[in-house]
């Protein structure tokens, strides 16, 4: 398809530049939107226990994922909803990834956002749906302690008891 | 005589001559004209007296003359009288122009000219007159008087080719043009009226303007019958030719007769009625296009008639259009069998690729056929069927094709091809103009039957999928490991549907082929079994699900069976057998006590209900049932059939026990067929599970979809979860498109297996 640009109008360009997506950008919405059917088709089939995502309406770049507290960790059996938003760059660029339920946690603040590596720097693209749901899974019963963005949370997080008793209860109370 | 009276006393002769002031005088004194007119030119009143003239001309016709001569028309729609009138008319026209005639020598004088240029004056004067006044019904009477007139023409004609004897040899004794005794006939008489008046009008210069419309119709009519009259129930001739000769022999000349050689010497006059002529056939022959199609090739010279047609008419979206009305009529309905849809489509394929070789209009007018044949679950079937039953009408058309040795690949098959990959570039041309912008023209021709066939689908992998289960029936009955025919189709399937796609069938041919082998080597070695077993190994994957009833055989036979398989075992080290006990056939011999014998072949169960009976005398039902594991009404219609021949008898309700007289015929019977006929029954029974089953295996797929969707986004509508399925799940991987309504069934049926919850019109997951 994107042979049939008639090379004297490919100086036109500029055009299509401006929204910043390039000149294929129509072929790379295109393989983003495959790929992410794929990811879809892949996390159908898997089966994870705890984890689960889908697209939320209308297309296939922005999803609902749910995530259910990992056993063993205070957060056993709480369940998280979280937005994932793909760019059109996808796999290459990071999506947004953000808590929709309220959650307690050192790593996260309270709008939502998440402090995570291979959410930021670390990004790589072979992360998929599947990879970024499981990593926040793990995190909610290993937070990182060394760089809170909240700072109450991980203060509280070396008495699991008491972490655990104001965990439920914040928890609660976004329920009702 | 002074000069005042003499003018005075001239001017009175003159108005009394001419009638100016009413009264007629009879004759004008030659002498006394001459002085009044040399008074006249003297006075210089030349041109007054030529307007008092013309005035009283004019007044005259105006009043007297044209009303008379319409009112001979009667209104009344009577042939006879019609003729008579237009007849009368014109006589009295003629004779009331005649005593005009002093007025126009007079007015001759006047102007001094010897020829009557008065007179022509008068003629565009008086048509004008007359065209003026027509009234609405005078065009019967002209129709009257000039269908009377051709008949004559028609029948004189007739007589003169036939002498007096029409097709059937008789006599004619009456004659049709006039009505007559044909010794009273008075065609020539008539004609000869017809001459005198047409001669009449065109003196008076209002012959074709009277007349022209009429005699057109009529001629146009008369066309129009003789064109349906050549083409009733006659496809099997080419009529065009004849028709033209027709119009050339009878109506041209007949038009020469009423309007005189050189109007029919015109170009355009010719070209009208020839475009007429092709325009009527061609309806003609639209009209019966269903019958052609049907009997085609007997009907081919009316079909080429039909293709010369259309390149001089503009009538194909007519062609169309009315095809494609017919065949909703009388061919798509329920009372047609899918065959004969088959046979008439087929037909129509061929019939159109002498019609249009571009293939346009087969393309437009069969749309509904192919539309229908979708909806028929049998079409596959059919045509496969039809393809490889070597004796039927489409028996042949595997082979022919196999010069085109073209693969039908997928986009051939969609007819989608991209212009610029064909490799046959040099040949392109652009699209008929009358083709479907709205459909990619492909060039193909439509004369090959079979991807036209299988275009029905516009996708081969059904097609192909329907023929293994076909293959597979085939096989399975085929108790001789006889595969060479089937071989021999599947060859050619091949070569139109590529290898890959029919791998499955040649593994089938291959296991039956196996089976062969396996059989002759596990029977040398076997120790002497109470009885022959060759077994047809197949290999699951590749055959289509068999139907497998569970069934108990008796415990001798499932020894036996034991044994081959610890046979195979050997011979096929980590393989085994999997017993599908009701499919195959059983060879039995049956003893009686009166020392009678009778062979049968019958299907396993039917075996096996025998070898019960050979243990114990008598079986109740019920017991028996138990003892196989079958359902009761299954094995009711089994011993059914041993009773009606006469093997077993019941004694007492639902109790049986062997007839010892025995069947009352001896030698080979085989009982395959009533096995067909039992499945038949039992197929309409369990029709209601079946239908369910493949369409909840094919949703399944969409189970873990649905449970990921409801993870998420909790609660949805049946609507908003088949919009999320089409739009999310991978297109092509999953293939099964489901419909609104069978997602909803299936969605309640997972409610009612308590993993889905409904309540107020949405589904979500059950609360852990």
């Amino acid at each position: 398809m994107a042979q049939n640009i008639d090379p004297v109008n490919g100086s036109n360009n500029s055009i299509s530049m401006k929204d910043g997506d390039g000149p294929t950008s129509a072929t790379k919405h295109q393989s983003t939107s495959k790929r992410l059917q794929q990811e879809l088709l892949t996390l159908m089939m898997s089966g994870d226990k705890g984890i689960s995502a889908f697209p939320d309406g209308d297309d296939v770049f922005s999803w609902i994922g749910t995530i259910i507290g990992p056993q063993g960790t205070v957060y056993e059996g709480l369940v998280y909803k979280l937005s994932l938003t793909f760019p059109n760059g996808y796999p290459f660029t990071a999506p947004t990834v953000k808590f929709v339920t309220p959650c307690f946690h050192p790593n996260v603040d309270t709008y939502g956002n998440i402090c995570l590596d291979i959410l930021k720097d670390k990004w790589s693209a072979l992360y998929d749906v599947r990879t970024i749901l499981l990593s926040i899974q793990s995190l909610l019963g290993d937070p990182n302690n060394d760089s809170p963005l909240n700072g109450q949370a991980a203060q509280l997080w070396s008495d699991q008891v008491a972490y655990k008793k104001l965990l439920l209860e914040k928890f609660q109370d976004t329920k009702s | 005589m002074n000069s005042a009276t003499a003018v005075s006393s001239a001017w009175s002769y003159l108005k009394q001559s001419l009638n100016l002031d009413g009264k007629w005088q009879k004759e004008l004194d030659k002498k006394e004209i001459e002085i009044c007119l040399e008074l006249v030119v003297r006075h210089d009143l030349v041109d007054f007296t030529k307007e008092l003239v013309w005035q009283k001309l004019y007044y005259e016709t105006r009043t007297r003359i044209v009303p008379t001569f319409w009112s001979k028309f009667s209104l009344a729609h009577n042939e006879n009288v019609g003729y008579e009138s237009l007849n009368e008319a014109v006589n009295g026209l003629n004779a009331d122009i005649a005593k005009q005639q002093h007025y126009f020598s007079l007015l001759d004088r006047l102007s001094g000219s010897v020829t009557s240029k008065s007179f022509d004056q008068y003629k565009a004067h008086l048509s004008a007159i007359l065209l003026s006044k027509i009234p609405p019904h005078f065009e019967y009477s002209v129709h009257a008087f000039y269908s009377r007139a051709f008949r004559a023409f028609m029948s004189l004609e007739k007589r003169s080719f036939n002498f007096d004897a029409d097709e059937s040899g008789d006599v004619i004794t009456h004659c049709s043009g006039c009505d007559q005794e044909i010794d009273q006939c008075e065609c020539n008489v008539i004609l000869d009226n017809c001459h005198n008046i047409n001669k009449d009008l065109t003196e008076l210069g209002i012959l074709e303007k009277l007349s022209v419309g009429m005699i057109h119709t009529l001629i146009l009519s008369q066309i129009q019958s003789h064109v349906q009259d050549s083409c009733v129930g006659n496809f099997a001739s080419s009529q065009i030719d004849m028709l033209e000769k027709w119009l050339h022999s009878i109506i041209f000349r007949w038009l020469g007769i009423v309007y005189g050689e050189d109007y029919i010497q015109q170009d355009q006059v010719r070209k009208n009625f020839t475009q007429f002529l092709y325009h009527a056939y061609t309806h003609a022959r639209i009209e019966q296009l269903f019958e052609i199609i049907i009997g085609y090739p007997e009907s081919f010279p009316s079909v080429k008639d039909l293709q010369e047609c259309l390149s001089r008419t503009q009538l194909k979206p007519t062609l169309t259009q009315s095809l494609k009305t017919t065949l909703e009529a009388r061919l798509l309905h329920q009372g047609a069998t899918t065959e004969d849809i088959l046979i008439a489509y087929v037909s129509a394929i061929r019939a159109f690729s002498v019609l249009d070789p571009t293939g346009v209009l087969l393309d437009a007018a069969c749309d509904p056929i192919k539309q229908y044949l979708r909806l028929r679950g049998d079409t596959v079937r059919h045509i496969i069927h039809s393809l490889t039953d070597s004796s039927g009408e489409l028996g042949g058309e595997l082979e022919l094709g196999r010069t085109g040795t073209a693969i039908l690949d997928d986009e051939s098959v969609a007819a989608v091809g991209d212009a610029e990959a064909s490799t046959d570039w040099e040949n392109w041309s652009p699209a008929p103009s009358d083709a479907d912008p709205s459909k990619l023209w492909t060039g193909k021709k439509p004369g090959d039957i079979v991807p036209m066939l299988v275009n029905i689908y516009g996708s081969k992998s059904l097609f192909v999928k329907e023929y293994r289960k076909l293959l597979s029936d085939r096989l399975l009955l085929n108790l001789h490991f006889d595969t060479e025919e089937e071989i021999r189709n599947l060859e050619f399937l091949k070569i139109r549907f590529g290898e890959n796609e029919l791998h499955n069938c040649e593994v089938m041919l291959k296991d039956v082929a196996d089976s062969k082998r396996i059989n002759t080597h596990l029977q040398s070695v076997a120790h002497k079994p109470d009885f022959p077993i060759s077994a047809m190994i197949i290999s699951a994957q590749y055959w289509d699900q068999l139907k497998d009833k569970p069934m108990k055989l008796p415990i001798k036979i499932i020894n036996q069976l034991e044994q081959y398989n610890q046979n195979y075992k050997a011979v096929k080290t980590s393989r085994s057998l999997h017993w599908v006990p009701q499919s195959g056939s059983v060879e039995l011999e049956l003893e009686f006590d009166n020392h009678r014998s009778v062979s049968f072949t019958v299907p396993p169960d039917l075996a096996a209900i025998i070898s019960h009976f050979e243990d114990k005398e008598q079986w109740d039902l019920e017991e028996l049932s138990q003892e196989m594991e079958l359902p009761m009404s299954h094995l009711r219609r089994r011993v059914h059939v041993w009773q009606t021949h006469g093997v077993l008898q019941e004694i007492s309700t639902d109790r049986f026990k062997v007839d010892e007289n025995g069947p009352t015929f001896n030698g080979h019977k085989i009982l395959l067929e009533t096995l067909a006929k039992m499945e038949e029954e039992e197929e309409d029974d369990d029709e209601e599970e079946n239908d369910k089953k493949p369409e909840e295996d094919g949703l399944q797929i969409y189970w873990s979809y649905v449970v990921g969707m409801l993870t998420n986004l909790e609660a949805l509508p049946v609507e908003r979860i088949h919009q999320m399925l089409k739009m999310f799940t991978m297109q092509g991987s999953s293939g099964a498109e489901c419909t609104l309504q069978q997602l909803k069934n299936f969605l309640d049926s997972k409610v009612k297996q308590q993993l889905l919850s409904f309540s107020s019109g949405t589904y979500r997951l059950p609360k852990p």
